[in-house]
């Protein structure tokens, strides 16, 4: 596994870095109306929420915000841990976190379809 | 006896610095960094929720709402709202010119960070209109 996860690299620096750029962008929008309140009373009422997030652009949004979030938060938490902990457990944290993101990001591609 | 050839330049096992991660401002920054990654991650999973509410049909929509307007997620919210603000404002202004390969084909690197900055403010204002309400 350790030499599986080592041969992968570019993919999880590549989702992370991706995931960092698009996920600082898109969730203080996203953070601020659904999170926070901010609209007017009808802005998130199903039949227009369901309306944005069903059209292809809305399925896009979602699915990037959520893949984004997750990948950005599971490479640099596994960094976290070496940088507090050393490398000793980083084969158990990176599989565990890299499956956590993984099964998250097939749940977001299923959710955006599902629509 | 004269050896086989050159050897490896052995090293010292790797170790913290004294005072890490708390004795000096620049470790606390970096590890205040890294630990983004928390709020980062979880906040994946409660917009996750959301997507699947919203496709499981009006009352799973509502009750996420329900959810969302408890003020310990309204709090949570708020804290993931400067969380990601500071991220991405260290992320964009600060670290992005030094992290570049010197050989990456790229505009004027003093013009990336307005650039990223302008565009983050457009999305962001775009996004609390349409999801806002006020348009379209």
């Amino acid at each position: 596994m350790k030499r599986f996860i080592a041969t992968l690299e570019p993919v999880w620096w590549g989702l992370f870095v991706t995931g960092t750029a698009l996920s600082s962008i898109l969730l203080p929008g996203w953070l601020l109306t659904v999170g926070l309140g901010v609209g007017t009373a009808d802005a998130l009422s199903y039949e227009r929420a369901h309306a944005l997030g069903a059209n292809l652009l809305g399925r896009a949004f979602l699915m990037v915000l959520v893949v984004a979030c997750l990948w950005n938060g599971a490479h640099h938490l596994r960094h976290f841990s070496i940088d507090l902990g050393g490398l000793s457990r980083d084969t158990t944290v990176a599989t565990l976190l890299y499956a956590l993101a993984g099964a998250g990001s097939l749940l977001a591609i299923v959710a955006a379809v599902r629509l | 006896m004269k050896p086989h050839g050159p050897e490896r330049t052995r090293t010292a096992p790797p170790s913290a610095p004294a005072g890490y991660p708390f004795a000096q401002p620049r470790y606390r920054a970096y590890i205040l960094y890294a630990a983004t990654s928390i709020p980062f991650l979880f906040e994946g999973f409660i917009v996750l929720r959301g997507a699947w509410a919203l496709g499981s049909g009006p009352a799973a929509w509502a009750g996420y709402l329900a959810d969302l307007q408890n003020p310990i997620y309204r709090a949570w919210h708020a804290l993931v709202l400067v969380v990601v603000v500071w991220f991405g404002a260290r992320t964009f202004f600060k670290l992005f010119t030094k992290t570049q390969p010197p050989s990456f084909p790229l505009p004027p690197l003093e013009l990336i960070p307005p650039a990223i900055g302008a565009a983050w403010l457009a999305v962001t204002l775009a996004l609390v209109a349409i999801l806002g309400g006020v348009w379209p």
